[in-house]
Parts: C-alpha cells; sequence; structure tokens
C-alpha cells in the first residue's frame, strides 16, 4: 500500500473519542509510520466528516480538524472527472442503499480515477465496489 | 526502464561525473540512486506528515483563553 484514502468514517472516527472504532482507528495510523504511504481525501469527504464531527463531538472539535486538514499533511482531491452520470449509474446498481452513500460511489470514482486502491474507511459496503478497505477486520 | 532526456548545467554533470568515479559506478547509475534516495525520502516525509495529521486530530482541540 502506497497511496490511502481517508474516508469520512474514519475521520469521524479518530475525532470522536468516544466512537466504537476510535481505537482501531488509532492503532491503524500508528501503524502506517513503518509503510511509506501518501494519504489523500477529497473535499467532499472533509464536508461531510466536519458536519457529523460538529453533531457528534462539538464545533471546537471540528474547527481543530478543518485546521488539521488544511495544514496540508493530507493530499486533498479537489477536481473529479467522475460526473453525475457515473455516479448514478454505479449507485443505481446496488442492492444495499440503506448502507450505501451517495457520496460513498462518488468517493471511490474519484479514487478509481487517481489509481488509488486503498480506503481507510468504517462503512464496510465500500468493499463491494471494488476497492480495498482497511484497517481489515 | 525509461529512457528519458534532461538538461544539466556543467557544474552539475561534472559534480555527478566526479561522485559516480569515486563510488566505482556509472554516471546513469549515480543519478538513479541519488533519485531513489530522495524520493524515498519525500515518501517518508509525506507519510509522517500524514500519519502526524491524523493522530493529531485524537487531541483534545486547544481553548482560547481571553486575557
Amino acid at each position: 500500500m502506497t497511496e490511502l484514502f481517508i474516508h469520512s468514517s474514519a475521520f469521524v472516527a479518530l475525532n470522536d473519542n468516544h466512537h466504537v472504532q476510535h481505537f482501531t482507528a488509532s492503532e491503524f495510523v500508528q501503524s502506517l509510520l513503518s509503510d511509506s504511504v501518501t494519504m489523500f481525501t477529497s473535499l467532499d469527504e472533509v464536508v461531510h466528516a466536519a458536519t457529523t464531527i460538529k453533531n457528534q463531538v462539538g464545533e471546537a472539535k471540528e474547527q481543530q480538524f478543518l485546521s488539521l486538514v488544511y495544514s496540508g499533511g493530507i493530499r486533498l482531491l479537489y477536481d473529479s472527472k467522475a460526473n453525475l452520470q457515473e455516479i448514478i449509474e454505479m449507485y443505481s446498481s446496488f442492492d444495499q442503499k440503506d448502507y450505501l452513500q451517495v457520496s460513498d460511489v462518488q468517493c471511490v470514482l474519484l479514487m478509481k480515477q487517481y489509481g488509488i486502491k486503498h480506503v481507510m474507511s468504517f462503512n464496510t459496503t465500500i468493499n463491494s465496489l471494488g476497492v480495498i478497505v482497511v484497517p481489515k477486520k | 526502464m525509461r529512457r528519458t532526456q534532461i538538461f544539466l548545467s556543467d557544474d552539475m554533470h561534472d559534480q555527478l561525473k566526479l561522485q559516480a568515479r569515486h563510488a566505482g559506478t556509472t554516471t546513469s547509475e549515480h543519478i538513479r540512486q541519488l533519485l531513489s534516495d530522495a524520493l524515498t525520502k519525500e515518501k517518508r516525509i509525506q507519510t509522517e506528515q500524514g500519519v502526524r495529521t491524523l493522530l493529531e486530530m485524537m487531541e483534545d482541540p486547544v481553548e482560547e483563553t481571553e486575557e
């Protein structure tokens, strides 16, 4: 693994001390130090995560999260060539829409566009969209 | 491997040639090694920055105090 996409669910798990996956997320991030991994996310994932963090943890944590992302340690992918038609087609073909968000489909298409195969996520339905979800269960 | 062509300053070219001779290797191999080391170092820095950013997210936010 040389590139890793950070999904909004991973941001939320890291930022929320009471999140059921907080410890798993923390352990996984620390294990990355022994690898050479460049981390990416998208503006959409940041916005999505910030909203959830504000609702679940509070505004101070949201502000800290945004500042840290802005500091540049994680590369932001702004430009998506994944168009709405592709997103709709992939989303429509998926049976378990109860668990899948349109934003997850957009995120996977962006990963494919940039050749990123691994995603740090706690949304297991992403697995079925052809990317590798870490940390593995 | 792929063949590529770049322009170097005379001084840079001379230094690389000299260093390669001292290392007992070819100039091409020496340049490849230097680039490999630089790319590895850059990747390492990127990893550390990313990990640090994610780990800092777990810390409590610093409250601003009024003076």
